[in-house]
């Protein structure tokens, strides 16, 4: 079975500084990864350059997604062909609508993988079962994209977007971060009702509160740009007791 | 390109000469001379159709302009400048009094075919009494040069002025813009709003100037000016000055010139939006402050086509 994502000896900078050292990482159909980690281990870094961020250099290294070298790659390419990013920080576009932004993406998303666009009535049915099932107001199509947003919003916003794009390979970067437990949990119901035997996820976190409502079958743990240890659904509370310097013992 | 909206109350004046037929019923009076049009509206009316000026050149024209409208009377003003030919001159001077309780929408639209020579040149002075309101739309798309010089009297008191100033110059096209609102009287106010696309080479210039006359206590004026730089070598120059002459104001202004937010870009890139789109929903989003502000609906028409043509 081809692997949704295949990164191999991954060398990243940024500005010259190196922030990806050689890390590897394969993710097949179905499986949910974790990638736990201290801050400025590289996490943020690396959900970027998978989704394409024209900032980030790769020096070296190969990632393939869906068996294709996505190096040069747009990230509307990318996303088209079924990776989606769930950002830490959900950018706010003043003056523009949610439901255009999604109405756009959807569509972008459908005519690269030739289905029929959806049309305006169409699209408004879809949008409004997905945004029941996460609890979400219908105003909320009317405002600008993530402007005056509270956190929780702004997640559920992201989730939105993934459960609409449905993606082969969702990446989900700090989700739950700045969520009360409500919003975690529709979050996270969200993320579960997303899981099938075709998708990939990847929780990138450095707690393992989010992993308590959506189990992974791998964890990792990313220290100074590579995975240094991987473990099972059991590992992130062993970090919770024992810390990051404990894993780092464990791995050397 | 042509205008959405249909009135009755046209006039057309095309190099140098009225081919308006004079319009004279119980809510408007029309005399065209050798200079242009004077239009009186009188008081208590409510115009049912909006008076349309139409100013186009093929070499070169002028038109002076004066319309006159009477107390708690309500319309609507369009200027619409057009110029086709290379070199053209269109220049548009226009004088519009505004009495007692008198309600105005107006609208100045410039539009050329192509950046050949052409300049455009608009001059328009409200001179504006008691509780008089005053919402004005300046869009300006296209000409080598386009000038623009809005004066607002507020010479009685409660007065208001909205005035917004949208442009797109692509090329190597250039934009002069200056806002000149002075307070007069007691307790006017006065928002005014700038937005510039500049795309390429073109070059955008703004002078944004308030002035509060000593007797203009209980002011509110606000300025705000922002552009957007699509291209390095796009340039922008905003300068908005603020002459203050009593204490009891309230005042503000605020000037930005930025590029296009590449975060913003990215978000909507991940989500399978191309560059081009991305990049247009961007624009859109930014020129919305100014767009929400017309009260014409048939603007927006033209002013989006207007954007997607640059």
């Amino acid at each position: 079975m081809t692997p949704l994502l295949e990164v191999k000896d991954l060398v990243v900078t940024v500005e010259d500084k190196l922030i990806i050292n050689g890390l590897n990482l394969t993710i097949k159909p179905g499986e949910s990864h974790a990638i736990m980690g201290p801050n400025g281990s590289g996490k943020t870094t690396l959900s970027n350059v998978l989704a394409r961020h024209p900032d980030y250099t790769v020096k070296s290294g190969s990632i393939r997604f869906n068996g294709q070298d996505i190096l040069e790659s747009e990230p509307e390419e990318c996303a088209q062909q079924g990776l989606f990013l769930s950002f830490q920080y959900p950018v706010a576009i003043p003056g523009v609508s949610n439901v255009t932004f999604l109405k756009a993406a959807v569509n972008g998303v459908r005519k690269a993988q030739s289905k029929q666009p959806y049309d305006a009535v169409e699209f408004l049915q879809v949008v409004k079962k997905k945004m029941a099932e996460l609890q979400i107001d219908e105003d909320f199509l009317y405002r600008s994209i993530n402007e005056g947003f509270s956190g929780g919003e702004k997640k559920r916003n992201e989730i939105l977007q993934m459960l609409l794009l449905e993606p082969k390979l969702a990446i989900l970067d700090e989700t739950d971060s700045g969520l009360d437990v409500d919003a975690l949990r529709s979050v996270a119901d969200g993320v579960n009702s997303f899981r099938n035997s075709e998708r990939g996820i990847l929780l990138i976190t450095h707690y393992q509160r989010l992993l308590d409502y959506v189990t992974p079958d791998i964890v990792h743990v990313m220290m100074d740009g590579k995975l240094i240890f991987t473990g099972g659904k059991e590992l992130p509370h062993q970090i919770e007791e024992k810390g990051y310097s404990w894993v780092k013992e464990q791995a050397e | 390109m042509r205008l959405a909206l249909e009135s009755p109350y046209t006039f057309v004046w095309h190099d140098n000469s009225g081919q308006a037929m004079p319009v004279n019923d119980l809510q408007v009076q029309s005399k065209v001379d050798s200079n242009g049009f004077t239009l009186d509206i009188p008081a208590n009316s409510k115009l049912n159709y909006p008076l349309i000026i139409i100013n186009s050149a093929a070499a070169s024209n002028k038109l002076q302009t004066i319309v006159n409208v009477g107390a708690n009377t309500e319309i609507t003003l369009v200027e619409y400048m057009q110029s086709d030919d290379s070199g053209a001159q269109n220049e548009m001077h226009s004088i519009i009094n505004c009495a007692a309780g008198a309600k105005v929408k107006h609208c100045i639209l410039q539009y050329a075919g192509s950046d050949n020579g052409i300049t455009q040149q608009a001059t328009t002075v409200f001179k504006q009494q008691e509780n008089s309101e005053v919402a004005t739309n300046i869009f300006a798309f296209g000409g080598s040069t386009s000038k623009v010089d809005l004066h607002v009297a507020l010479q009685g008191a409660s007065a208001h002025c909205q005035a917004a100033h949208l442009a797109c110059p692509i090329g190597k096209e250039k934009q002069e813009v200056s806002f000149n609102i002075e307070h007069l009287h007691p307790e006017c106010t006065s928002n005014s709003i700038a937005r510039s696309v500049v795309k390429d080479n073109a070059a955008s210039n703004f002078i944004g100037k308030i002035t509060v006359h000593p007797n203009a206590c209980k002011t509110f004026a606000d300025l705000q000016i922002k552009n957007l730089l699509c291209s390095a070598k796009a340039q922008a120059n905003n300068k908005p000055e603020l002459e203050i002459y009593n204490d009891d104001v309230k005042c503000s202004h605020g000037s930005s010139t930025g590029q296009l937010d590449q975060n913003a870009l990215f978000y909507m890139r991940s989500r399978g939006i191309d560059l081009d789109t991305a990049t247009e929903m961007l624009i859109t989003g930014f020129i919305q402050p100014v767009l929400n502000t017309c009260e014409i609906p048939e603007m927006h028409e033209f002013v989006n086509s207007a954007l997607a043509e640059r």
